[in-house]
């Protein structure tokens, strides 16, 4: 049976996730056995699960085991799309440091606490944040801080305040510093008003200069005998708490100026039929996972989460991936439906140690369908993206692909056209059908009415 | 007697390894100096904030509940 160990599971010795004929385990190791027993027998594992704040997880024979030194094994349950804290909108890393913070107290009424507070052992499940790392507990050693209060403030804390008083962008941060934005830089960043803020003054600027003030004392030796009481616990949680939730970023009113601005390429008429067209496609292809590449505030990844599909909606535009999670997620409920940022022209690489500690967008594919919804003209004239490298990236994605072309006699293409020099001859609808039948099997092919764009359902070549 | 005090001496030595091996085992992440000697530094201050909202939020739902006992 081919057995794999995860390239992102290597930092804690009490365990680590592996697959087994492709399916996912998480490997207790013997080290870990008074927490794990302590973890069960004190109810916290069950009360997390049953306030869907940490995936189930059921205990499996142990000769499952990956390596030696297993206490138990598990089978936790499957999360439908492993995304990053890189990905995720404003609203999504709030609600995910929220749900960390409210783990943690539950984990005090149990007598544990937290031993890490990584963004990473956050997943989205049924549209909710939760914690997939079950093995993130130990027995709470009285008197002692948080070992994770550092890696809560640089994982969560740091971009939130960088994104509410600064730039959205800063959130990006992430990708380049694996570990969370490094402390000291947050607190150079941020505008002098967020020291009047009490939980910014403390947790990042008062915290960075501690960083740097005792980087090599002793904590044993600078604590001069002070413990840390449950009320100092329960204080630095609230305070973070309190912080976090006083953040807030609104994306630009231009988000649906720009939404309905392509809306209006199309009548009604034009609009109802798409949506009626990509419906009855979904349907035809019956996938187990979408992907909607470029879909902008999600109205039509939405017609596929729907129908029940766990569906990703990826948009380079920060302000749309946070509108579409709170109207798809928070608003309506909807427990299929994730939006996700994702420059598709710069997509998510393999990033930390040997670079394989996360994984690229084409490395959590193929999607059984992708939607590519108004989007070649963008890559193909917008970024000079030759057709045949379209179809060969699409192809790398997606076993099952609907793509729209939308041709140059169109405004949308005219607008792109307006500051450069046509330098694609080969950009018509022949040309595009020729290039992507390399490629793909065209299986259906539907003028969308009112309009001069058409829509096709296509195959990918085995 | 010598041989007594001697076991007793390496069975504390190893008995501090183990501690010290265990407490490095479950604190696999660096908590980081700074962090933790400030934690320690304005654990007080935060702790007692806390004690103060949880009281104010009492007085509010008392009195708000004397109120509309009223109303």
């Amino acid at each position: 049976m081919p057995v794999e160990r995860l390239g992102g599971s290597f930092r804690d010795p009490s365990g680590f996730v592996f697959t087994r004929d492709g399916i996912l385990f998480r490997q207790v190791n013997e080290l870990h056995r008074e927490h794990w027993d302590y973890f069960l027998s004190s109810g916290l594992h069950d009360a997390l699960v049953e306030r869907g704040l940490m995936v189930s997880a059921d205990e499996v024979g142990e000769d499952l085991a990956a390596a030696p030194g297993a206490y138990k094994v598990l089978r936790p349950e499957a999360i439908p799309f492993i995304s990053y804290p890189y990905e995720w909108s404003f609203g999504q890393l709030k609600a995910a440091a929220l749900a960390t913070l409210e783990i943690q107290n539950l984990a005090l009424d149990h007598g544990m606490s937290l031993r890490d507070a990584s963004a990473y052992n956050i997943q989205w499940l049924r549209g909710k944040p939760v914690l997939i790392d079950t093995l993130s507990f130990e027995i709470l050693r009285e008197g002692q801080p948080w070992v994770a209060y550092r890696q809560f403030c640089q994982h969560f804390l740091a971009p939130l305040a960088l994104v509410a008083y600064d730039d959205v962008r800063l959130q990006q941060l992430l990708r380049i510093h694996i570990d969370g934005i490094p402390l000291d830089l947050a607190s150079e960043l941020l505008p002098k008003r967020t020291r009047m803020k009490p939980a910014l003054m403390l947790h990042l600027h008062a915290h960075a200069k501690s960083q740097q003030r005792h980087a090599s004392d002793d904590p044993k030796a600078s604590s001069k005998g002070r413990t840390f009481g449950m009320r100092a616990f329960r204080g630095i949680l609230e305070s973070l708490s309190s912080g976090i939730r006083g953040l807030d970023w609104d994306p630009p009113e231009s988000v649906w100026t720009e939404y309905y601005s392509d809306a209006g390429s199309y009548t009604q008429e034009g609009n109802e039929h798409k949506r009626m067209l990509i419906s009855k496609l979904i349907d035809e292809v019956a996938p187990n996972s979408v992907w909607d590449l470029g879909g902008n505030v999600g109205a039509f990844a939405r017609i596929a989460s729907e129908k029940g599909i766990p569906t990703v909606c990826f948009e380079f535009d920060p302000g749309c991936v946070e509108q579409a999670y709170r109207d798809g997620v928070v608003a309506a409920g909807d427990r299929n439906f994730l939006p996700l940022l994702q420059d598709l022209t710069n997509p998510s690489p393999r990033i930390g140690w040997e670079n394989i500690e996360r994984f690229s967008l084409a490395d959590r594919g193929p999607a059984d369908l992708a939607m590519a919804l108004a989007l070649v003209h963008h890559l193909a004239i917008g970024n000079n993206v030759p057709l045949p490298r379209v179809a060969s990236f699409f192809a790398d994605l997606a076993k099952t692909l609907i793509v729209e072309f939308v041709p140059k006699s169109d405004p949308k293409v005219q607008i792109l056209l307006t500051s450069r020099e046509d330098i694609f001859p080969d950009y018509t609808i022949e040309g595009f059908e020729r290039t992507f039948a390399e490629r793909f099997t065209i299986e259906r092919r539907e003028s969308i009415a009112s309009s001069e764009r058409t829509l096709y359902l296509m195959r990918r070549k085995t | 007697m010598k041989a007594r005090a001697h076991r007793a001496a390496g069975s504390i030595v190893l008995l501090s390894l183990l501690v010290l091996v265990a407490g490095s085992v479950t604190s696999y992440i660096d908590a980081g100096s700074g962090s933790y000697i400030f934690q320690l530094l304005v654990g007080a201050f935060v702790g007692a904030a806390l004690a103060v909202k949880v009281f104010w939020r009492r007085i509010r739902a008392f009195v708000g509940a004397k109120i509309s006992r009223k109303g």
